[in-house]
């Protein structure tokens, strides 16, 4: 891979917490525009890695390079400008449950960018119709939305600030098949517009294949297969095939 | 042996541990209090908070410790026939101790869990990385706005609790104890100095930065879910309300130790 072409690297990272490893040697890298997607059961350190990534956890060992240059020791001040080309997508949804949906929103755009109250709102209201919502609820508080909801109005928020990099943490866990869908396709368009690259932690395989360019599978604390999705779908791998079946039956244990 | 010598060495390690953590956590409060990016709207909201809204709990404080201290004085010192000083043990004992510790406390409660909470919900539902994220810092965004408003709220509501807490005690004397009103006031600022005032307020304006302090410290490292926001919350009020009292000890002691 060329190494200017490359946006995001990671070389031998180790995390534990507590003395157990979680993390025990990771190297990935991830390409300009390319969109990644790791797989991977439950609780096998996905959501570390990319926090890991983000500079929310600080790594035991490793090095992390974006667009280059190291970012693993650098202090919060020295991170900002880092932080303001990236976008993410939690989990949980993480609103601010202290402001609106609209300021949710357009959080980035007000407070980091500063732009003005007026237009940063309608803003918000192109983003909330973007992610299929209705303008009735920018007012609302998030405590007041549904999961599905909550989670298309976070994307919105990471999205607004039209980053170059963005992560995705599980974002169709936890909802039906056909809001997941709609996510799926929200990310797909969402980065193709935006011509970022992305990084997806998942384990929902389908969403994985429809979401993904290259797929990783991270497994007791290392990446155990790599490959594109073409290789994804025809590999034999035994992890692989374990998680594409929802065998119990192979070389992941519980 | 060895058993308890490897406990009392964890014990100590995780004391200095926990110490060292608070005292980088509040000179980079200090840190990013004085430097920018500033946020004055949200100075503002938390001055409402802090400040006006705990108005109601200091002031009814204030006024029936005033009141009970004249009550008390004015049957203690009578035993020797020393009542004309019952307005002057309770201005001095309101200015200079009850004043800045009954707000201190009040607010430890009131603000400091509040803090403890809120932080600590952010924390366990990753709003605070998200604010990160956002390309927004938690510390001057969250913590530094609450640490400024207690520090300049918290002396404020110190002199509102001094005059309530006054005229609680002139309401007894006058009303119950038969006490010419115009002597008694006469007498309340006669022997009353400035440094009586300041060092309550100065008081106040330390308590402050504690209470602040450690119900953002306490919210800021929550981790647990539901259970570790009500830890936090639990810690920033007792750790509170106990550096409220040692301080004042000491502060008193820096003031008007021999």
């Amino acid at each position: 891979m060329n190494k200017t072409n490359t946006k995001i690297q990671i070389k031998n990272l180790h995390k534990a917490f507590n003395g157990k490893a979680v993390l025990s040697g990771i190297n990935l890298s991830v390409a300009k525009g390319e969109s990644l997607v790791i797989i991977g059961p439950s609780g096998t350190g996905k959501s570390v890695l990319i926090k890991n990534i983000l500079g929310l956890i600080k790594p035991d060992q490793g090095k992390i390079y974006i667009d280059s240059i190291e970012t693993t020791h650098l202090s919060e001040s020295e991170r900002q400008p880092f932080y303001t080309q990236m976008g993410m997508l939690f989990q949980g949804g993480a609103l601010f449950d202290s402001l609106s949906v609209w300021e949710n929103i357009s959080f980035g755009l007000m407070e980091s960018q500063k732009m003005p109250e007026d237009v940063a709102r309608e803003e918000a209201i192109s983003l909330l119709k973007a992610v299929g919502l209705s303008s009735k609820i920018a007012d609302h508080s998030p405590a007041d939305l549904s999961g599905g909801m909550q989670k298309r109005v976070s994307l919105a928020r990471a999205v607004a600030t039209k980053p170059k990099i963005m992560f995705f943490d599980e974002p169709t866990t936890g909802l039906d098949p056909i809001m997941a869908e709609t996510i799926n396709h929200l990310i797909i368009d969402n980065v193709k517009k935006l011509g970022a690259t992305a990084v997806t932690i998942t384990h929902d395989i389908h969403s994985a294949s429809m979401i993904a360019d290259r797929i990783a599978m991270l497994y007791d604390g290392k990446i155990v297969w790599e490959g594109t999705k073409a290789e994804f779908e025809k590999t034999k791998d035994p992890y692989i095939l374990q998680m594409k079946n929802r065998s119990s039956k192979g070389p992941i244990g519980n | 042996m060895e058993h308890f010598l490897f406990s009392l060495g964890h014990f100590t390690l995780n004391v200095f541990e926990t110490a060292g953590r608070f005292v980088s956590f509040l000179l980079k409060v200090i840190k990013s209090s004085v430097r920018p990016p500033f946020y004055p709207k949200l100075i503002l909201k938390q001055f409402f908070r802090v400040g006006f809204y705990s108005l109601p709990v200091v002031g009814l404080t204030a006024l029936f410790a005033g009141m009970v201290l004249a009550l008390q004085t004015y049957s203690g010192f009578s035993r020797f026939s020393a009542e004309g000083a019952v307005s002057m043990v309770v201005v001095i004992s309101m200015v200079r101790e009850m004043g800045p510790v009954f707000a201190g406390l009040m607010v430890a409660g009131r603000v400091g869990a509040a803090m403890a909470a809120e932080l600590g919900t952010m924390r366990v539902s990753e709003q605070i990385d998200a604010l990160k994220t956002l390309a927004v810092r938690p510390f001057h965004y969250l913590v530094a706005p609450r640490v400024i408003a207690t520090v300049l709220m918290l002396p404020l509501l110190t002199m509102v609790a001094d005059i309530i807490g006054v005229f609680g005690g002139f309401l007894i004397s006058v009303e119950q104890l038969g006490f010419n009103p115009a002597i008694y006031l006469q007498k309340t600022f006669q022997y009353l100095e400035t440094i009586d005032v300041v060092s309550g307020l100065v008081k106040a304006t330390v308590f402050g930065f504690f209470i602040a302090g450690l119900g953002c410290y306490h919210g800021y490292y929550s981790k647990g879910g539901a259970e570790g926001v009500g830890k936090a919350t639990t810690l920033a009020v007792v750790s509170g309300s106990v550096v409220v009292l040692l301080m004042n000890y000491f502060l008193t002691e820096l003031f008007f130790g021999a």
